[in-house]
């Protein structure tokens, strides 16, 4: 059996000081992280006109709570995977979330994501996308409608304001 | 003769007979001569071809397909063939056998049917000797097995596990199919997850400097395998799928497929149900335009203003569907032998209000973005898709007008009431993305003229006449004019509540194959803009 190698003090005090840092302004991080969830949008099918696209336009404008799908991954707190995942694109899911920053959360928005919906059976569709990344929230509808994820949404500010994610 | 030039059904036919009366094996016009068909013998198909494209004139094939007959161990070839603002198609059929079926490309002859070629051997597995680049389209390179054969077995599972764990590129390697590239060259690949592609696929490119080489689109990342899905649902259970053939408009799939099972069982549908799926056929075609339109602008760098005010207009034509059908996008509306539920009452008076608001505005919104240079400078001249190319390698819809050919299923083969109605088919000459958006936005104001002249002659009367699927046998296929172009559906009925196979053809499906057309040559900077202006729609293009 090889012997392990002790971790050396500098490193073991670092992390304790960066540990005790995180503990004492935690809550400001969630805090202001909690103004402004910015969420990766996966727009597969149907559910990407409802999501980005009505949710974004002057009807709903979720702007206005300071949220944005930006273009990037590396921005991105939440990730929304809507529509079926193929076999041919499950890999490009795991990528972009390995390129998310810690903390993220992802969402499974509509049947397809969910549970392969109406694909359910098909040679092409994973059932579920909770079977390549881990899932956290659930939104179900086909496709749900844009007050369903503004609603979610502002559940989730509330609860990282709160620090219960 | 040239491509616009009329020719009778009943011409075609006879000059086709006499030309090829050794390989023709059955020959009939049927369906009130809207369908000619010829069975032949599969060799002298590239002959047939190059026979209906250089002295017929034909345009374009519509569709080429399949069907599995295990208990013949036979394939048979169809083929749809499509000649300009004539109210016919001409159909092709062939027999190969089922073990390693090989048959001649007429891709050489026609690129159009490039695509559906790959697509062919992709899903049952036939060999076309001589095409330019026969590989998987819709499924991943290293799949095992053609799905749409009969004895296709599910059990045979893609490594996609072993994918996500290793992050497994099957081009990594390779580059981009062993395509050699120079010192000043480079592969660049955009995808399958990137703004400017509106929806799931990929668009490979090679560079010089910053002008595009050449450009491969790769397709198949949300591929749902309808076709195999619907072969075990009955007739009505496939209707909510026709749905999410392309979301941005539901209805459009919604009433091609009911059109395409009333004609293979003869159900006839009462006028008032003709009016009401008229109505909401056009006022999909404004939705769609208007989606388009504030995406294209939204890609285009005028997001606030141009972006926003079409998404706003297209909310208001949704509430309309939402009072309609009870749904924004996804609607399930027309049934067998009519619509699901009558108009409610006021629904027409809010119609027309809410198309004069559209009315009001978009002559505004129209002057904003010609009058933004911006905008002109980055479409005008840019992505051209000159007249003969745009006919040989089969764009569809806006963009095949956009190059100066008029052709519009909904003159040529008048479906519905739009024989009754007048309208105009607006075309453009120079075949650029600024031609396309014309071409979009006069269409928005057509669609709203004939919305208009509907609800003026809407009679009153049975929404819905009863009917129920019922097992038939036979074949049928139905086209519309869709929103992106000439929309084909094929059924195959074998005396079962099921249909044996039913072949989509979708018109953004070969608008993209055009792409690669319209980018050589182009600069790096102006591929946001050729990829907008042919308004993709992933569903329908993967199926």
């Amino acid at each position: 059996m090889v012997k392990e190698e002790s971790p050396k003090v500098d490193n073991v005090i670092l992390t304790t000081v960066r540990g005790v840092i995180r503990k004492l302004t935690g809550w400001l991080f969630d805090w202001a992280r909690g103004h402004s969830p910015w969420y990766l949008h996966l727009g597969i099918m149907c559910c990407a006109l409802e999501i980005p696209m009505a949710v974004g336009a002057p009807r709903f404008d979720m702007e206005r709570w300071g949220i944005f799908p930006p273009a990037s991954p590396r921005q991105a707190d939440l990730m929304v995977v809507n529509g079926p995942v193929n076999k041919k694109y499950a890999r490009n899911i795991k990528i972009l979330y390995d390129q998310m920053p810690e903390p993220k959360y992802v969402v499974a928005l509509g049947e397809c994501a969910i549970s392969g919906g109406p694909w359910k059976g098909s040679y092409a569709v994973i059932e579920g996308v909770d079977k390549i990344i881990p899932v956290d929230f659930y939104i179900s509808g086909c496709p749900p409608r844009p007050e369903v994820f503004l609603d979610f949404l502002n559940k989730l500010k509330k609860l990282t304001k709160q620090r219960k994610v | 003769m040239s491509l616009e030039e009329p020719i009778s059904p009943n011409d075609v036919f006879n000059a086709i007979k006499n030309k090829f009366s050794n390989i023709i094996k059955e020959s009939e016009i049927v369906d009130d001569k809207h369908l000619i068909q010829f069975k032949i013998d599969g060799k002298h198909i590239v002959s047939f071809a190059a026979f209906l494209k250089d002295e017929m004139h034909f345009i374009y094939p519509l569709h080429i397909t399949a069907v599995d007959y295990p208990e013949d161990n036979e394939l048979e070839m169809v083929y749809h063939f499509v000649k300009v603002n004539m109210p016919y198609l001409v159909r092709v059929k062939f027999r190969v056998p089922r073990d390693n079926p090989s048959v001649d490309s007429i891709a050489k002859v026609w690129p159009a049917a490039n695509w559906f070629e790959r697509e062919t051997y992709d899903m049952f597995g036939v060999k076309f000797r001589g095409h330019p680049d026969l590989r998987r389209i819709l499924l991943p390179q290293d799949w095992v097995g053609h799905p749409l054969r009969k004895d296709y077995k599910m059990d045979e599972d893609y490594h996609w596990e072993k994918q996500v764990k290793e992050y497994y590129n099957p081009y990594e390697e390779k580059g981009w199919l062993g395509v050699p590239v120079s010192d000043t060259e480079m592969i660049i690949q955009i995808g399958p997850q990137h703004p400017t592609l509106h929806g799931t696929w990929k668009l490979v490119i090679k560079v010089d400097g910053d002008t595009i080489v050449d450009a491969w689109p790769d397709i198949g990342f949300i591929h749902r395998g309808i076709e195999k899905l619907a072969e075990q649902k009955r007739y009505e259970q496939i209707l909510p799928m026709t749905d999410r053939l392309c979301y941005a408009t539901s209805m459009e799939g919604n009433v091609l497929y009911i059109q395409l099972i009333e004609k293979l069982m003869g159900i006839e549908v009462p006028l008032r149900a003709q009016y009401i799926r008229t109505i909401a056929l056009e006022l999909q075609r404004i939705t769609s335009h208007l989606l388009w339109l504030g995406a294209y602008m939204g890609d285009l760098g005028t997001y606030h203003a141009m972006f926003l005010y079409p998404l706003r207009e297209r909310e208001y034509l949704l509430d309309l569907f939402e009072m309609l059908t009870g749904a924004r996008l996804t609607y399930t509306y027309p049934r067998l032998g009519g619509v699901k539920a009558d108009i409610p009452d006021g629904w027409l008076e809010k119609v027309k209000k809410t198309l004069d608001h559209i009315e009001k505005h978009l002559p505004e919104y129209h002057d904003m973005t010609i009058s933004n240079e911006a905008f002109v400078m980055r479409t005008k001249g840019v992505g051209v898709l000159p007249k003969e190319v745009a006919a040989k390698v089969g764009a569809r819809g806006p963009v095949l007008r956009a190059s100066g050919i008029k052709h519009d299923t909904r003159k040529t083969e008048p479906y519905l009431i739009y024989g009754d109605l007048d309208f105009e088919i607006p075309t453009c000459k120079d075949g650029d993305c600024f031609c396309r958006y014309l071409v979009r936005v006069e269409e928005i104001m057509q669609s709203i003229n004939i919305v208009r002249q509907a609800i003026e002659k809407i009679p009153s009367g049975e929404y819905r006449a009863k009917a129920r699927a019922k097992a038939v046998e036979g074949e049928a296929s139905a086209r519309i004019e869709a929103s992106r172009g000439e929309y084909l559906m094929y059924v195959v009925g074998r005396k079962k509540i099921q249909p044996y196979r039913l072949a989509i053809e979708s018109p953004a499906y070969m608008n993209i194959s055009t792409v690669p057309y319209m980018l050589r040559g182009a600069r790096y900077a102006d591929l946001a803009a050729i990829v907008g202006s042919i308004d993709v729609c992933m569903a329908e293009v993967d199926r």
